[in-house]
């Protein structure tokens, strides 16, 4: 076990993104984390961000969500700029859904898109890499130096891949998301095992692993419920602000089931009350696909 | 004549220092180098100088204490560049792609070759090694012209890269891990210690000299040493130091072995799927092509630790009939024998490393295995067997996997598979002995000869504030962990589930209290629980996650303990079933009266010690009884009550509360005269 202090903690906190005078190109940059108390009890934190996922090859991604943007997403770098400019989200996460392909070798292109979609916005960016383990170590590296200076934040290191996600944000500058599978001691693992490597702990986000609302995320809810008690009562090594992207929550069968002309409400009801609970639990970002989503989020947060 | 050899190498440096020492004090002009943010990289990093001129260089040198690096690199830096093919000094931006094969793994180590080979072909091979081991290897001097002229091709993309047609331009290598050190290890410009550090625990390199070096090259390299790089001497001319004497076909082996750099490689080359996907997949007989062991023929696997010499990594043997020589549904005997050797491997991790034989054979797609040591039973599917699936591949894969599983601990593995009756018949024995000797090992091994417990945190899952606590004399609650597997499992992943617990002081030797057990479970429970006793079940138990193999709970009508196990469906006399105690139990509750606890802690001298241990043990099921049989009789032999074994009830003699009543006063059961429970 690490030394634990007998204070409590604060939340690390995290830099995202770069604006010129800190090296990269973003207007803005977010500093996350910094939380003293549990969600909604004390005065510490910003207000949650909201981020917009997109992804540069839409086949592999919810009809739900395309059938609503259309065409914007045959165009990666256009989607970026519709999701800050037109949708509002705070930042956007850029999946490199290409990579599911069967024989992906276009690593070019990753390079090539980041930047297009680094030039398209003017927030911090979140980047989630490859889907295939024997890919990460060429497609992080052109992810990370492609957005080299302009801090991303990477996805996503696992306990038992996290070597080529460290080493392009250590070689690059980046931050990573660290995700473990719904359990506090793995979490607490893998930020050990990256720290080993060399990734400083103020680079850090957690990502406890969420499910969809009715699907198990009450169990995500739990853990990072104790991730954060855990960090507030003194250990260090889970101080860190936390992530959620319930992933799944577009697919569930009332979501896919839904007569067509409720389809849309449903995605959106259902995207919205996962994220709101995740915030509840402590999320400093989280993730949706659905662009009214990110509307109604923020409506709640603010208003 | 050794006298003069002893002196030669010493007497190189000493001159090659003289020189670049003169030639330090002549230097002039700017010194640079291109697209660089570091300077003079090894400079900088050693004390935190930008050297920009000749003057500035001096004052570094000195303020480095004369260090050769420094003095070689600034006047490198005077120097012009270098024609292609060669590189020279390598830019931030692709060194930054190098550094990050480093991080990520997909580089093992790296490599420097200086000097000129006497024979071009066995450099040529050694370059080949470095290939296959992932090794990334830098080129300066001779041996850059001897390698192209064998036909090597040369370059970044060949893992091969040439300095410089000079050794001195070796240097670079130098300059690269120390920018490599300040990029990815944090290390900051000044700080020789974390510097230092950082080429010692994290770039793990070595060099190999050719012969031919000048006195200042010699100087220059063995200036590297300090940062903790090994120089190995691939030929004459460099004896009487400190450089090791390497015979060109050992050069790379030596130089990995003494980094401590492992391959580890994935794909494992058998005609079948290999995964954990396919662990719970079972063969049945009508799917079986053959089969070992299992009561039709003698089988047995086993494990041993062999000197590094006597294991020829990767080597697989067949001894006897292949599975083709047999006809379908055959039955074959089978000793499986796995010989490792490792730098850090240990006697005591032979059973846990055997105990993986079973998890890799099961992960073949259709080879299927059970059991243990001389109980074994393995199998081949038809299916596999059609696609070329060998018992050779059995081998092939308990290779690979052990090296690729415990990269820290196997340097090497070779396994031998016998197949001949006679052959594994008379190996059996030897094989017994190896059983016995570990077993008396973990039951030599008492709770108050180790200073350090082992914790198991493994099921916080599902019950987020237990936490195990493992002693050579209670096993985790599970039977799945020993003292010595959480001990091995602690070595492979250290920051893994099992953490060493100091025992500390002791509080209460009877119930089995420690303040630093305490101290680690306040921790690790999340503040929940903060006192615990090993030895007790009354006084602060350990709490249970779900996974204990046995209840042990209190009876009072008969101031007695009755264990029930997780096989028995019954009603215990308590009027409740296994599961129904089991529900009020886990969960990582204390409930005083109630403990989960593993079968063999039940045959330990610590066994619920501060109740009096076995002779306080009324019931149990005729099962667990039974399995735990003739140990249980040996051990109450032991405490001289050979007749007590007779006077423990089970569900037939005793099903309800008042048949057990009936049944101890008529044994005359110890425990109705102990002092009370509660």
């Amino acid at each position: 076990m690490t030394e634990q202090s007998d204070e409590g903690l604060t939340i690390r906190e995290v830099r995202l993104g770069a604006t010129r005078e800190e090296g990269g190109t973003r207007e803005v940059s977010y500093v996350i984390g910094g939380e003293r108390d549990l969600p909604f009890s004390g005065d510490g934190a910003g207000r949650p961000l909201v981020a917009l996922e997109i992804c540069d090859d839409p086949r592999f991604w919810p009809p739900v969500v395309r059938d609503y943007v259309g065409d914007l997403a045959n165009d990666t770098a256009e989607w970026a700029r519709a999701a800050e400019r037109t949708y509002g989200a705070d930042l956007v996460r850029l999946n490199f859904t290409s990579t599911k392909q069967r024989g992906f070798d276009a690593f070019d292109a990753i390079a090539a898109t980041t930047e297009e979609v680094l030039a398209a916005t003017a927030r911090p960016l979140i980047v989630e890499g490859s889907n295939e383990p024997e890919l990460d170590s060429e497609v992080f590296r052109r992810c990370g130096e492609a957005g080299e200076g302009e801090r991303l934040l990477l996805g996503t290191a696992e306990a038992d891949r996290y070597r080529s996600v460290a080493a392009a944000a250590l070689a690059y500058g980046h931050a990573v998301i660290a995700q473990s599978p719904i359990d506090v001691n793995l979490a607490k693992q893998l930020n050990i095992l990256l720290r080993e490597t060399g990734v400083p702990q103020d680079r850090i986000v957690i990502d406890p692993y969420a499910g969809a609302l009715g699907y198990g995320f009450e169990y995500s809810y739990s853990v990072m419920e104790r991730i954060r008690l855990a960090a507030l009562s003194g250990d260090a090594d889970l101080a860190m602000p936390m992530i959620c992207a319930p992933t799944d929550t577009l697919s569930v069968r009332e979501v896919r089931e839904a007569a067509p002309a409720d389809q849309e409400a449903m995605a959106v009801a259902w995207e919205f009350y996962t994220a709101y609970a995740a915030i509840v639990a402590g999320a400093s970002i989280v993730c949706v696909r659905h662009p009214l989503t990110v509307e109604r989020l923020k409506a709640a947060l603010e208003g | 004549m050794k006298d003069r050899l002893t002196d030669s190498l010493a007497t190189a440096i000493e001159h090659g220092r003289t020189g670049l020492d003169a030639r330090m004090q002549a230097l002039s002009g700017k010194l640079a180098y291109a697209d660089t943010a570091y300077a003079l990289p090894v400079t900088y990093a050693v004390t935190g100088i930008a050297v920009r001129d000749a003057d500035g260089a001096r004052e570094a040198y000195r303020q480095s204490g004369s260090n050769l690096l420094v003095a070689c690199e600034c006047l490198m830096a005077g120097e012009g560049g270098v024609e292609i093919p060669y590189t020279g000094f390598i830019p931030d931006a692709v060194l930054r792609r190098l550094g990050y094969t480093l991080v990520d793994g997909s580089v093992t180590g790296l490599g420097l070759l200086v000097g000129t080979p006497e024979s071009p072909d066995a450099a040529a091979a050694i370059c080949r090694e470095m290939q296959e081991k992932y090794l990334l290897t830098f080129l300066a001097g001779g041996v850059v012209e001897a390698l192209s002229g064998a036909g090597v091709r040369l370059g970044l993309d060949y893992r091969l890269v040439p300095l410089g047609p000079e050794s001195a331009r070796g240097i670079h290598f130098a300059d690269i891990l120390a920018r490599v050190a300040m990029m990815f290890g944090g290390v900051q410009p000044g700080d020789v210690h974390s510097l230092l550090g950082y080429a010692a625990e994290r770039a793990k390199a070595f060099v190999i000299a050719f012969p031919g070096l000048t006195d200042e090259e010699a100087a220059f390299v063995d200036a590297l040493r300090v940062l903790g790089i090994p120089i190995l001497a691939a030929g004459k001319g460099y004896e009487g130091g400190e450089w090791i004497p390497v015979a060109p076909a050992t050069a790379v082996r030596t130089g990995m072995d003494l980094r401590g750099i492992r391959v580890t490689v994935t794909a494992i080359p058998i005609p079948m799927a290999c995964s954990p996907a396919f662990e719970g997949k079972s063969i049945r007989k009508e799917e079986m092509y053959v089969e070992f062991g299992g009561g039709r023929t003698p089988a047995f696997e086993l494990l041993r630790m062999r000197p590094r010499e006597e294991v020829k990594d990767g080597k697989v043997t067949v001894v006897g009939p292949e599975v083709d020589a047999v006809p379908a549904g055959a039955a074959l005997p089978l000793a499986i024998l796995v010989d490792v050797a490792g730098a850090r491997m240990r006697a005591d991790y032979e059973p846990v490393l055997e105990r993986r034989i079973h998890t890799f054979v099961n992960y073949g797609e259709g080879s299927w295995h059970v059991a243990q040591r001389d109980l074994i039973w393995v199998r081949l599917s038809k299916e596999a067997v059609a696609k070329g699936v060998r018992i050779r591949d059995i081998g092939t894969l308990l290779a690979h996997k052990l090296k690729a599983e415990f990269p820290d601990h196997i340097d090497a593995v070779q396994v031998t598979l016998v197949t001949d009756r006679q052959k594994v018949e008379g190996m059996l024995s030897e094989a017994r002995e190896a059983y016995a000797r570990r077993d008396e090992r973990i039951s030599g091994m008492k709770d108050e000869d180790v200073e350090t417990f082992y914790s198991c945190t493994l099921c916080q899952t599902f019950a987020p504030n237990h936490v195990c606590v493992i002693t050579p004399e209670r096993p985790a609650l599970c039977g799945a962990i020993t003292w010595l597997d959480a001990r091995v499992a602690h070595e492979i992943a250290p920051a893994g589930a099992n953490q060493p617990v100091p025992k500390g002081e002791t509080v209460d030797a009877v119930c089995g209290e420690f303040a630093g057990v305490n101290r680690f479970v306040k921790k690790a429970s999340h503040g929940e629980v903060d006192r615990i006793s090993l030895y007790s079940m009354i006084e602060n138990p350990m709490t249970a996650c779900g996974c204990f193999e046995c209840i042990a709970a209190i009876v009072p009508e008969v101031n007695g303990i009755l264990v029930v196990s997780r096989d028995f469906t019954g009603e215990t006399p308590l009027g409740m079933t296994f599961s129904t105690l089991a529900g009020t139990i886990g969960g990582g509750a204390q409930t005083p009266g109630f403990i989960g606890i593993s079968k063999n802690y039940i045959l330990s001298d610590r066994f619920l010690q501060a109740e009096n241990g076995i002779t306080r043990v009324v019931w149990m099921p005729a099962s667990l009884k039974e399995e735990l049989g003739d140990r249980l009789r040996e051990k109450l032999a032991a405490l001289g009550m050979p007749d007590l074994f007779a006077k423990i009830a089970d569900e037939v003699s005793a099903p309800t509360i008042e048949d057990l009543v009936a049944f101890l006063e008529r044994v005359d059961h110890p425990a109705l005269a102990m002092r009370s429970l509660i």
